[in-house]
């Protein structure tokens, strides 16, 4: 049996909402995609027409909850890169498995993350703190399965209680079909992965391990929120952490459709367990 | 077929190396993460890709190119990226 396994969320410090984002979030359920056609064009995840939205009042909540990461290999590799990664608890940040561990990318672990929650171009409205412990899944590290391309970042200092963070819930099939889900991350064609862009659209299907949707996403977006939200007096509830592009959805579901894994019952008990760690 | 660690080495015409170029794969013969790398002081970037061809931009500032690399299963492989007016 399916069980729904829950994490709390939290506004953080200052109560006030963006007042954009009552405009820009979607809630519920509907029948309607919110655009019926999705042609490939060019790049391999903005489906169409780029109807991405830059958010620019990121000190706000919720946008202020998800953060610009710059990773860096640990020497001697140079190399470095850019995702998206969001606050579930005080000093618990979620993001792809891929942006905390990767044996192609980094030789295995990343060696160091800064973080920048809200970041907005030139403008750090809660500063930079850098990270050197991670969590990916067990799977993600044995088997590089994108089913289980999740990891975290573990922050000494407890900026989200600051910022606020996000709650996570397993939802079940049923109650993912027809929700309308948003993502907001830092892709790197858009302000170079320091600006906070953001699109929604309806859940598209599920398989047992992933959620698809043609919401705009690029390189850089990576570990970003995939969340949902009954109304505009709801909470975000997060139910997944957006991955991969068109490539990474099956031919034969027919669909073009990015994607990313779901917060299934045993992969929120597994973060409860990131949570807990000191 | 999984991806294997490839290293690119980005130049200018003049064989000069671009540091800070950011790339991001966009299209490729398996699923590649949503990632985007950054070109260290010498031009280079590690990054797994699956072997076969490899649509990968380059930005930095208002420039961007589209290069497509035929990547080898050969891990470890440097390949060799010239971008014009960088």
């Amino acid at each position: 049996m399916f069980r729904v396994i829950e994490t709390e969320g939290s506004q953080g410090a200052d109560k006030a909402a963006s007042p954009v984002a009552e405009d820009l979030v979607v809630y519920g359920k509907s029948d309607q995609r919110l655009r019926t056609t999705a042609v490939r064009v060019g790049a391999e995840t903005v489906i169409g027409t780029d109807e991405r939205v830059r958010v620019f009042d990121t000190d706000k909540y919720p946008w202020r909850m998800v953060a610009a990461l710059n990773i860096s290999a640990r020497p001697p590799l140079g190399v470095s890169g850019v995702g998206t990664g969001w606050f579930i608890g005080p000093k618990t940040l979620l993001t792809a498995g891929h942006c905390v561990y990767s044996k192609t990318d980094f030789d295995g672990w990343a060696g160091t993350i800064e973080v920048s929650p809200g970041r907005n171009g030139a403008k750090f409205p809660f500063g930079t703190v850098t990270a050197t412990r991670f969590s990916a899944l067990q799977a993600w590290q044995d088997d590089v399965d994108p089913d289980f391309d999740i990891g975290c970042i573990h922050l000494d200092q407890p900026l989200g209680d600051t910022v606020g963070y996000f709650k996570l819930a397993s939802l079940t099939d049923r109650d993912l079909e027809n929700s309308m889900i948003n993502i907001s991350g830092y892709p790197a064609d858009r302000g170079a992965g320091t600006e906070q862009y953001f699109h929604v659209n309806r859940v598209l299907r599920t398989s047992a391990r992933r959620v698809y949707y043609d919401i705009d996403t690029y390189g850089g977006q990576s570990g970003s929120p995939v969340w949902y939200q009954a109304g505009p007096n709801d909470e975000p509830v997060a139910i997944a952490v957006h991955a991969y592009g068109i490539a990474g959805t099956p031919s034969g579901f027919g669909i073009t459709a990015n994607s990313g894994p779901r917060l299934l019952p045993e992969v929120v008990e597994t973060i409860r367990e990131w949570l807990a760690l000191p | 077929m999984g991806r294997i660690a490839c290293v690119l080495h980005v130049t200018d015409q003049g064989g000069r190396p671009l540091a800070g170029m950011m790339l991001v794969v966009e299209q490729a013969s398996a699923p590649v993460p949503e990632m985007a790398y950054v070109t260290d002081d010498a031009g280079g970037a590690r990054l797994g890709l699956p072997p076969g061809p490899a649509v990968i931009r380059f930005f930095r500032g208002d420039y961007s190119r589209r290069v497509t690399l035929t990547i080898e299963d050969a891990p470890d492989r440097t390949y060799e990226v010239v971008l014009d007016d960088a």
